[in-house]
């Protein structure tokens, strides 16, 4: 079993200077355009920006939905991958995705598949928004955090 | 352990992946099916059709899951069930003794039983066999009648129009898919299929099929009317195929009933996929709802159960997703006038982008959505549905913008 891959966002570390998504849409399609880029970039009303992509669910509904046998888990490093050859492109798995994050396109569907391993977008980010990393990382790095938060403020409504 | 896995679609494949990590010692896994292609996708057979698709592109699995040395497939069809002595019979007349049994023997197609039906150039989409008929009768054929209004009839229609000129849909209802869609997203499909040259006709009803040894020649209508045609597809629906577990304490109605472990009423027998009869996930009771990404669950959730887990399955949902000449198209939960009484109904038609947006909404939880044309954040509303989740302000499902907001507003990264 390999370990479980996780996106992890900062939402308050996002200015929505789309370099995210023009690294992406250039890698992925050779051109600059956030439209058919594999992250979006959400506008939360006047409290800043995310980027919204792919989060590698552990038990990915996409996975189940594809009837083409398209979308698989890596084996290096058990990422959710869509393989675009056998795409038919019938949008089931849009149609069960709760984080929005696959696209169509000229008759197929498209995901982040971490540009297979380059991680384009991480890389190009200048604050760090974005991260890949270990579900253990992941979890350790969010207790600390809230921890910090609910000392400080004692206690906020985004607290869980 | 043996276990006996009847069928080798999704819900097989499924369950054989859940099952071999965990299998210890002697166990070994059986596959009965009547299937000379294992594993390949029936929601692929249109662009089979379609030439889009080669034969050895319609699978699904890869191959080396059978070629596990604990994995035996036999070819037969399973005639019966003795659940006392824990055997199954096979046509031939063999016998196979199983520790547990899953049951995912899928369905077949309606027959009309009408007269003519079994002429030659008469079809139905189902299965391989009956795509590589189709495809090859298409070829030699300048005519080509579809008879339903379904998903599968549209989509075989499509797939027959990349071959043939001439291609017809009958429907016996006034509308293209009456048993999921409302009126105006009937009609929103119905006009993006004749822009694109097919002809739909509403109304009509067939009385017989009449041809010679070369093959059906005329559709007989009810008004007495004739129409000539070169080749019939029938997408009429499907029935399970539980003829098996006749004579057995299993407990059937439409399908094999199930418990949410996909157990039927016989201890270590389960079932999953088109032949399980499950609740759905909101106060509809209980149905078959013969969908890929539903056999898949159940596989899973049917194998874990068989080891010893206690995964449940948490309800089916009507849903379907199409593709109508590159424009998408997405139905969730129940949208049809007569299902939506007593719901407050939202609505948007953007005539310019040829959008429509539909939401039901029953004390404040969604029941039933439309996405045609634009089907950004359908998985949203799949869930909110899935999970009975309160949904405050309904018409932000109507405009980008709003699901836009919706979505973002809920997030707590």
């Amino acid at each position: 079993m390999h370990k479980q891959i996780v996106i992890d966002i900062k939402k308050d570390r996002c200015t929505g200077c789309s370099l995210c998504q023009l690294a992406c849409s250039f890698e992925k399609e050779g051109k600059f355009a956030p439209g058919i880029s594999r992250i979006e970039l959400l506008d939360r009303d006047q409290k800043g920006f995310y980027p919204n992509m792919c989060r590698n669910c552990i038990e990915a509904p996409c996975l189940d939905a594809c009837p083409s046998g398209a979308i698989s888990k890596r084996q290096k490093d058990g990422y959710v991958v869509l393989d675009r050859d056998r795409c038919i492109g019938c949008n089931m798995c849009i149609m069960v995705c709760p984080f929005n994050a696959i696209g169509y396109d000229k008759n197929r569907n498209y995901k982040c598949d971490t540009c297979d391993g380059l991680e384009k977008c991480i890389k190009i980010c200048p604050f760090g928004a974005i991260g890949f990393g270990s579900a253990e990382r992941f979890n350790a790095d969010r207790r600390r955090n809230l921890a910090a938060q609910l000392t400080q403020k004692g206690g906020g409504k985004d607290g869980w | 352990m043996v276990v006996v896995i009847i069928g080798s679609s999704i819900a097989c494949k499924s369950a054989l992946e859940t099952l071999l990590p965990e299998l210890s010692g002697d166990d070994r896994i059986i596959i009965v099916t009547k299937d000379i292609h294992l594993f390949y996708s029936r929601v692929m057979l249109p662009n089979y059709i379609a030439g889009e698709l080669g034969l050895e592109e319609m699978y699904f699995a890869p191959k080396d899951l059978l070629e596990d040395t604990r994995v035996n497939v036999i070819n037969g069809e399973v005639k019966s069930l003795d659940t006392l002595s824990r055997e199954i019979m096979l046509d031939d007349g063999n016998r196979i003794s199983y520790d547990k049994l899953l049951i995912t023997s899928g369905a077949s197609p309606a027959r009309m039983n009408m007269p003519g039906e079994d002429l030659n150039g008469v079809f139905c989409l189902r299965n391989l066999e009956g795509a590589q008929a189709i495809r090859n009768w298409a070829k030699k054929s300048g005519k080509c009648v579809v008879l339903g209004g379904g998903l599968v009839s549209l989509k075989a229609a499509m797939a027959v129009k990349s071959l043939i000129e001439d291609v017809s849909v009958l429907v016996s209802s006034s509308k293209v898919l009456s048993k999921i869609a409302d009126k105006t997203s009937a009609r929103w499909v119905y006009d993006i299929l004749v822009s694109n040259g097919i002809d739909v006709r509403f109304n009509v009803n067939i009385a017989a099929f009449e041809g010679d040894g070369s093959g059906v020649k005329n559709i007989v209508l009810k008004d007495g009317g004739r129409i000539d045609t070169d080749m019939v597809i029938i997408g009429k629906g499907v029935r399970p195929n539980m003829g098996l577990v006749d004579n057995t304490p299993i407990r059937t109605d439409k399908g094999i009933l199930v418990n949410p472990h996909m157990q039927t009423a016989v201890e270590d027998v389960y079932a999953a996929g088109d032949v399980a009869q499950v609740y759905g996930c909101g106060d509809e009771g209980s149905g078959l709802f013969t969908l890929w990404p539903d056999a898949a669950l159940q596989g899973r959730i049917a194998a874990a159960n068989m080891l010893g887990a206690d995964k449940r399955y948490t309800g089916g949902m009507g849903m379907n997703s199409a593709v109508f000449y590159g424009v998408p198209f997405i139905i969730l939960g129940n949208v049809r006038e007569r299902d939506t009484k007593g719901c407050e109904v939202y609505e948007r038609f953007d005539h310019g982008r040829k959008v429509f947006r539909k939401v039901a909404v029953k004390d404040g939880r969604l029941t039933g959505a439309v996405f045609a044309g634009d089907i950004n954040y359908a998985g949203m509303a799949y869930w909110d549905m899935r999970s009975g989740r309160k949904v405050e302000t309904p018409e932000k499902y109507l405009t980008s913008k709003g699901l836009n907001e919706l979505f973002s507003g809920r997030e707590k990264f």
